[in-house]
């Protein structure tokens, strides 16, 4: 049991920056997701706090102790990688019992050590395979047991990089499920890393979306979600990806000059007459309807996503995603009327160039400025 | 905007179509076993499948790049299967992009028209490149793009010949999740826009459903549904299908289907309860596959299957209940909207709309109606 508390965190290798001044408190027992696109930082981030990587800057505490200058051995912390790191010669079960036998965390009798092993297996799904060697498992079934072997021996902090990367979609979103029931998770202190934005929604506590070496916001699910920090945060949940459509504020509202875009200026945000701003609304929260709406546009394209239709919008010029429940008689090439709930539009500043980043005008709510103290 | 289009678009007519590997001292593998499908002139018509299904051999026929075992390939009224591929008048656009690294990317496009000395090769690139919106690669060398430009010199490559017919393999697996949804709506309008008759092959189920016109459903060899989108998610010919297709994957649970009075209830577990469905082929006391899908599932206060909550994830957008049923070894994942919540051993019944309570054979696997 143990909180952690990054501070200043930096690496580069070479020239590259990995990390550029990371800070983060994650509490007793809390479940930390970080989020990013591959080359965001997130694994050398992972691996500095586990030791295995020498940081230019920064101090990591463990429970309290500064564990900057601390070997990886003495940590306690258990990671787990998403190559595999089995060994080859050993079955499932030796590999397993392998953390147990170090005397790291104390004794295990045989009996223990079985009982252990039995519970994590059959929570993976793995409890068949004990007999059979790494060379004889898919990649899958692989990486399990790569989290078995964490999940084994009690440590004050699960390190864990894309755990669930390697399985096929169905057993992804039934592990997923089950893995913040364990027992053994649901207490310790535990960072997980993926570039997943629906295995963060599900198991985060709190999540920390990462670019380019820096954690661009840190929240709970509901606060990334309702007030991204930036359009970056803002895209990067949610499929298909958020619409920022370009606006310009007049009189309360955020308006195209042609009429097709017409909505409601947050009350809490930062705008004047006249500024040019981006306005963010995602694709379920835009509604068809047949009476008065706050955006219009032609549909180019319905397509079936699932049990909904995705409808691709021109919107004074832009393409915009709408998802809708039915096809509800709305057709390729019709005229379509839309509307948005004001609390659901979000405004962004203007950018330099279409593909540019920019932050949010809305101020923070007071819960999430507290959360992110 | 049919006066637009550079090509009349032509239909495509497989019948029949074998594909045997023999080799000798081994036994011979048919890959694929009697394939028909009628494309109509300018549609997009997706083959989907797991690896192994069947659907490159049948893609790679039709390029010419695999000989037939037997059957027929037409173009129009055209019989192309014996024709060399060079002469069948097919755009082609493969998985690996296949450019030639030397050359920029307006040389990589020429090369092919060049070769065959087709006249106005050049007013006939730059009219492709600034469809693709492309002009401004046209001096690159192919290592110096992404991988989402790369695929489209890929395509414009399959485009500069004007084909009748365009084959395109995987053509947006190389892109990540965000690209691709904008590809793939780039690439629908498009072909739209083109009204070349195409042929996309992926395994990708969400990728087939929202691009293609109509999705040919494959497994060991063999179409096992063609049709829209909509009649293949709502409407699936076999268990395989309503599997294959669809996200979260489809509940599937055993069950005993009770016919009274013309209605038909299929009762799940011990005791659990039961759901009313629209199946009127099944006779009473027969055991059953049931499927229906987690976005059917509605959690209600009436009559349907007694469940407990094992798990519940809350997703934002929607939420995710898994959930147990006595006497059965099989979950039910229910989709519960955005607003509602639910907590580990909470005692719910699922329900589901009588007409989306999917029944297949248990045996066969096919849908019983």
């Amino acid at each position: 049991m143990a909180n952690i508390s990054v501070k200043d965190l930096k690496k580069t290798f070479g020239k590259t920056v990995a990390v550029n001044g990371v800070s983060v408190d994650i509490a007793d027992g809390e479940f930390f997701v970080i989020l990013g696109p591959s080359g965001a930082g997130k694994t050398t981030t992972l691996k500095s706090i586990a030791g295995l990587v020498d940081i230019d800057a920064g101090t990591v505490s463990i429970g309290g102790t500064d564990m900057t200058m601390v070997e990886p051995y003495h940590r306690n912390v258990a990671m787990a990688f998403e190559s595999y790191a089995l060994y080859p010669q050993k079955t499932v079960s030796d590999n397993l019992a392998s953390p147990l036998k170090s005397g790291r965390t104390g004794k295990y009798t045989q009996a223990q050590q079985t009982e252990r092993i039995d519970q994590v297996t059959k929570t993976l799904g793995i409890n068949h395979l004990l007999k059979r060697f790494p060379r004889e498992l898919s990649n899958g079934q692989r990486q399990r047991v790569a989290l078995g072997r964490v999940l084994v021996r009690p440590a004050d902090v699960y390190l864990l990089d894309e755990p669930l990367s390697h399985l096929d979609a169905k057993l992804r979103a039934q592990m997923r499920a089950e893995l913040k029931q364990l027992g053994a998770m649901s207490n310790t202190t535990t960072i997980y890393v993926t570039h997943d934005y629906q295995e963060a929604l599900a198991l985060g506590d709190r999540i920390g979306v990462m670019r380019a070496g820096t954690l661009v916001q840190i929240g709970t699910p509901d606060e990334i979600w309702r007030t991204p920090a930036d359009t970056f945060v803002a895209k990067a949940l949610g499929q298909p990806e958020i619409n920022v459509l370009d606006g310009v504020v007049d009189d309360g509202r955020i308006k195209l000059a042609d009429g097709s875009l017409d909505v409601a200026v947050p009350a809490d945000a930062k705008v004047a007459r006249g500024d040019r701003v981006r306005v963010g609304l995602r694709p379920s929260d835009i509604h068809v309807t047949s009476g008065e709406g706050s955006l219009r546009g032609r549909v180019l394209l319905a397509e079936r996503l699932g049990r909904n239709i995705e409808l691709t919008v021109d919107v004074g010029g832009a393409q915009m995603i709408v998802l809708t429940s039915g096809r509800h008689g709305v057709g390729e090439g019709d005229d379509v009327t839309m509307k948005i709930a004001d609390s659901d539009v979000h405004v962004f500043a203007a950018g330099s160039e279409p593909g540019d980043d920019t932050e949010r005008l809305t101020q923070q709510s007071d819960k999430s400025l507290e959360a992110a103290q | 905007m049919d006066a637009e289009k550079t090509t009349t678009a032509q239909s495509l007519t497989l019948t029949d179509l074998v594909k045997t590997y023999a080799a000798s001292g081994r036994e011979s593998v048919t890959a694929v076993k009697g394939i028909d499908l009628a494309i109509e002139p300018g549609e997009l018509v997706a083959l989907l499948g797991p690896s192994g299904c069947g659907k490159t051999t049948t893609l790679r026929m039709i390029a010419g790049l695999e000989t037939v075992t037997s059957g027929s390939i037409r173009i129009g009224d055209r019989e192309i299967s014996q024709l060399p591929a060079a002469k069948r008048g097919i755009g082609v656009g493969f998985e690996s992009y296949a450019l030639y690294p030397p050359m920029s990317v307006r040389e990589n496009l020429l090369y092919g028209l060049k070769a065959r000395k087709v006249k106005g090769a050049e007013q006939m690139v730059s009219s492709i490149s600034s469809r693709l919106e492309m002009d401004e690669l046209m001096e690159l060398r192919p290592a110096g793009l992404s991988s989402g430009q790369k695929q489209r010199v890929a395509l414009a490559r399959a485009l500069v010949r004007n084909p009748p017919v365009l084959l395109l393999d995987e053509p947006l697996s190389h892109l990540d999740a965000s690209a691709r949804q904008r590809v793939r709506r780039e690439l629908k309008v498009l072909q739209r826009e083109f009204g070349y008759t195409t042929i996309v092959v992926t395994h990708d189920q969400v990728e087939a459903l929202s691009l293609a016109d109509r999705l040919a459903v494959m497994d060991a060899g063999v179409v096992q549904q063609f049709g829209t989108p909509d009649e293949v998610f709502d409407d699936p010919a076999n268990l395989f299908v309503a599997q294959f297709v669809g996200e979260p994957q489809i509940n599937v649970l055993h069950g005993v289907a009770k016919t009274e009075g013309g209605r038909t209830r299929v009762e799940i577990g011990s005791g659990a309860g039961g759901l009313d469905t629209t199946v009127t082929d099944v006779a009473d006391g027969t055991k059953v596959t049931v499927g229906i899908r987690p976005q059917d599932c509605v959690m209600s206060d009436g009559a349907g299957i007694q469940t407990t909550v094992a798990y519940f994830e809350h997703l934002l957008e929607f939420g995710l209940a898994t959930s147990t049923v006595a006497g059965i070894e099989e979950g039910i994942v229910v989709q519960t909207p955005a607003e509602e919540s639910y907590e580990p051993e909470q005692k719910v019944v699922v329900s589901a709309p009588p007409e989306r309570v999917y029944l297949f054979d248990t045996d066969t696997g096919e849908r019983l109606r």
